[in-house]
């Protein structure tokens, strides 16, 4: 019989693949947004205006993460960007390995920013770095104000938090104000937006907050 | 949701470390999961077993030490414990962003039978 002391990562891999793969966003300059929420939160409609909004301004590039199908990819397509389907057939989140699998299909000196929409879900996609500058988190008013406490990791590792589908609220038995305080008791740093995707609303200040990051990850790279 | 995944992971290092070690059998493994960490135990310990038959890890034990939540305060330097999502620093009031413990999904022990035994 004989006891080996390991304390070893579990997912100390899929850190080290992040790792570089954050060195390329870094040496590219490439501003990279990790787009996490449960299924049907808004994140490919939040996406479609994103693109509308950025894309003659700057050079975007898309990967869809879905366990199955390419019906996102398709919709993002449409919007004129670069798009890169991962199928993880069964996962529950994307992990890094498959983010650098699908770098050949981005044109990497062009790129501005990389959006990585991740599978459907509020628990997986936390614990997987993917080698991202920010992560994001939407949570659509219809799915609950108790979701921040009861999922307080992802709110607590998220740099933005898009509340969406406000223009509903006067139909459903939602408190924002609660999902505002109780994620920023979470995570004060935590940049807040209220958002309607479909009515067009609040979209401004996601906006301005995305070229804030953009802009800043590219000086990085000039100076560096 | 992910458990069996992780569970893969698991394995693949427990089988790679026992056969560097000459290990003829496993016996216990133990790991240490942070109570922020999104995995169940009961459902880890589920795919663990399954994926052990056939392996010189057939009929491990699995042993969970579930870790605490504890953040850092790096204003009043002070280390805490979290219960019930309530992050605020006992001194200050303010939410402390640093976590001390509670990610871990670590594999912190094996106990193989050695073939030189």
């Amino acid at each position: 019989m004989k006891q080996i002391e390991l304390q070893q990562d579990i997912l100390g891999h899929n850190n080290s693949i992040g790792y570089e793969n954050s060195a390329i966003f870094a040496r590219k300059g490439i501003f990279v947004l990790n787009l996490m929420s449960s299924p049907g939160a808004g994140k490919t409609t939040l996406l479609e205006r994103t693109i509308d909004m950025l894309k003659g301004k700057y050079q975007l590039g898309v990967i869809e993460g879905d366990i199955a199908t390419s019906y996102d990819a398709e919709r993002i397509g449409a919007h004129g960007v670069e798009v890169t389907q991962i199928n993880t057939g069964g996962a529950c989140h994307l992990d890094s390995s498959m983010i650098k699998k699908v770098l050949v299909n981005f044109d990497l000196d062009r790129l501005d920013m990389l959006i990585i929409e991740n599978v459907g879900n509020l628990v997986c996609p936390a614990e997987f770095f993917l080698g991202e500058d920010a992560k994001a988190v939407i949570l659509s008013v219809t799915e609950g104000e108790d979701k921040p406490l009861k999922y307080p990791l992802i709110f607590r590792l998220a740099k933005a938090l898009v509340i969406n589908k406000i223009d509903l609220l006067p139909y459903i038995d939602c408190n924002i104000s609660r999902i505002i305080k109780d994620a920023s008791s979470l995570n004060p740093a935590l940049a807040i937006f209220e958002t309607s995707c479909t009515g067009h609303t609040g979209l401004n200040t996601w906006k301005e907050w995305l070229e804030g990051k953009i802009n800043e990850k590219r000086k990085n790279r000039l100076n560096a | 949701m992910h458990e069996f995944g992780i569970a893969q992971s698991i394995m693949q290092i427990v089988l790679d470390e026992a056969r560097k070690a000459n290990a003829r059998k496993v016996i216990k493994v133990t790991l240490n999961i942070g109570e922020l960490a999104g995995v169940l135990p009961e459902s880890l310990s589920f795919c663990f077993e399954i994926l052990a038959k056939s392996t010189i890890a057939e009929n491990a034990a699995l042993a969970i030490n579930r870790i605490p939540i504890r953040v850092h305060c790096s204003q009043c330097e002070v280390t805490f414990q979290v219960r019930d999502n309530h992050y605020h620093c006992p001194r200050c009031g303010k939410t402390a962003m640093e976590i001390v413990s509670g990610r871990e999904l670590q594999i912190a022990q094996l106990e193989i039978d050695n073939e030189t035994d």
